[in-house]
């Protein structure tokens, strides 16, 4: 057996961080072909302010930042029926209100602490069995919901009109679609912090855009490719002490530009035979 | 002939300015009934309104003798929207993936596509010509072939009646040849009522079986392309200059 693997809590944050690198890119796909990838951004924000309260008042911080970014996700929906032209208005007054009220209440507990560096960068040694719990019991509830509505999800991110057209019940699909984006951000928290937790909704599905060959080819090639950085990515932030979050987020774009220089690659090959060819 | 679209009355404005005033429509069951009138007319609002996408302010809208708020059986109607060759092009998505969307009142909620499905998408694209491309990127198609493939997605789930709002923007004559062509065959073989919104008006005059004019808030039909008094409707709604030339596509 592995050293890495004789301890607890390494056993703990690779499970946990197997779990993150199937939910990120499960919601993320959706996410980036919506053009709605700021909204993680946004939400991981109000999900610092959630984790700062916790801390502030002494209540399991994952808890409470579940329900501030829940609350923002629903409050996102509302703003963008205000804001309908501007959608990505509702997501900047949100982002803007996490980071005040994270702010606020970071200041008030007097300044940064360990705990709270944790949430920021991401932190595997910290993963508590509590933690654990909550993220394969959410996870599974949302990596089934995804497989119950992948045909509405996918319809609703190629051609929402036509969707709603086709008799899908979008209203109520996006409302919980916000909630499960919002669930994702807050579970993912603990393994690749805060501040990154958007980049591994993003990075493996920007990856995977550029070979796939079907919607159905994209969604898995991202959550190989996200399996690849977070498991890696884990194992490297273990043996040279780094940040798990960072780690894995750098591997996920050392990913994506492997696909890109072999794309090219293998681009360049055809044009030479073609060349011979002719 | 049954009935199946209804407007009575109707009135629609976007903020308080009407755009809409009274308009008064019958569709009938195999009709082929083609919308024409100048930029601004709210063509595209018409059919909007029919699709429940907008609600009036004033009227009601009846189709298959239901209210439009209370319609629930889409997969009677089909829809291709005046930007349905607009999509984000690196959207991954095959044909066959584009197509099968429009299959969700036969799957049901929550529920995957099954080899009946599978067999329904093949069916359509083999009506439109693109059964070959069933595994290709859609983004990769052309601009008629796209549209081609937006047809089989309207046409899927067997609908009754299918909306076209300016179809043929953007792509070249000869794909809106074999375009026109395809809407009548599914006119004549397969007797689905179509509604085609238009700024083509010589197309539209031959081709369709019915047309309504709009124009200054108002809708006119007359019953039989042939004898419209073309001079005097479009004199009215196009400006006195306007002079309709007949012609075919045979360029």
């Amino acid at each position: 057996m592995l050293e890495i693997l004789q301890y607890g809590f390494m056993q703990r944050a690779l499970l946990a961080g197997m779990i993150v690198g199937i939910l990120c890119p499960l919601i993320g796909i959706f996410l980036v072909l919506r053009r709605m990838s700021l909204i993680g951004d946004s939400l991981s924000h109000v999900a610092l302010a959630g984790v700062a309260a916790g801390i502030f008042g002494g209540i399991y911080p994952l808890g409470t930042a579940l329900i501030f970014s829940v609350g923002a996700a629903l409050a996102i929906e509302q703003l963008r029926k205000s804001y309908q032209q501007y959608a990505e208005l509702a997501i900047a007054i949100i982002l803007s209100a996490g980071i005040g009220t994270a702010v606020v209440l970071i200041s008030l507990a007097k300044g940064f602490n360990v705990d709270l560096f944790g949430y920021l960068f991401g932190s595997i040694t910290t993963v508590r069995k509590e933690d654990l719990w909550l993220i394969t019991g959410l996870g599974i509830l949302i990596v089934l919901s995804i497989k119950l509505l992948y045909k509405e999800l996918f319809y609703i991110a190629f051609d929402e009109e036509g969707a709603r057209l086709a008799g899908i019940p979008v209203k109520g699909i996006n409302h919980f679609f916000i909630l499960m984006i919002a669930t994702t951000i807050t579970l993912s928290m603990r393994i690749v912090g805060i501040l990154l937790v958007s980049s591994l909704m993003v990075i493996p599905v920007a990856t995977s855009l550029q070979v796939a060959k079907s919607f159905k080819h994209a969604t898995i090639l991202s959550v190989i490719f996200a399996q690849g950085a977070v498991i890696l990515g884990i194992f490297i932030s273990y043996y040279f002490e780094l940040a798990s979050g960072g780690t894995i987020v750098l591997l996920a774009v050392a990913i994506l530009l492997v696909v890109l220089i072999g794309k090219k690659a293998a681009r360049w090959v055809k044009g030479d035979r073609l060349k011979n060819i002719h | 002939m049954e009935k199946v679209i209804s407007l009575k009355d109707v009135s629609f404005g976007y903020d308080q300015n009407l755009v809409l005033e009274n308009i008064h429509l019958d569709v009938f069951q195999g009709d082929y009934l083609g919308i024409v009138g100048p930029n601004g007319s709210a063509k595209s609002t018409l059919l909007k309104l029919m699709l429940g996408i907008l609600k009036p302010q004033r009227g009601t809208i009846q189709i298959f003798g239901q209210d439009i708020e209370k319609f629930r059986d889409w997969g009677k109607i089909g829809y291709v929207a005046q930007k349905a060759t607009s999509f984000n092009v690196g959207f991954p998505a095959t044909v066959e993936e584009v197509v099968g969307g429009n299959l969700y009142t036969s799957i049901g909620l929550c529920r995957g596509i099954k080899r009946i499905h599978r067999d329904k998408i093949h069916k359509a694209l083999e009506f439109v010509g693109m059964e070959d491309y069933c595994n290709r990127l859609i983004g990769n198609l052309s601009g008629g072939q796209q549209q081609k493939v937006f047809i089989a997605r309207a046409l899927v789930s067997s609908p009754q009646i299918i909306f076209l709002d300016e179809p043929t923007v953007g792509i070249d004559l000869k794909s809106q040849e074999e375009f026109y062509r395809l809407l009548e065959k599914l006119h004549k073989e397969m007797q689905i009522t179509i509604l085609m919104v238009s700024h083509d008006i010589g197309v539209i005059t031959e081709k369709v079986t019915r047309v309504a004019c709009m124009g200054d808030k108002r809708l006119i039909t007359h019953q039989s392309c042939c004898n419209i008094p073309f001079s005097e409707v479009m004199a009215q709604f196009y400006g006195e200059k306007m002079k309709l030339m007949l012609h075919h596509h045979q360029h």
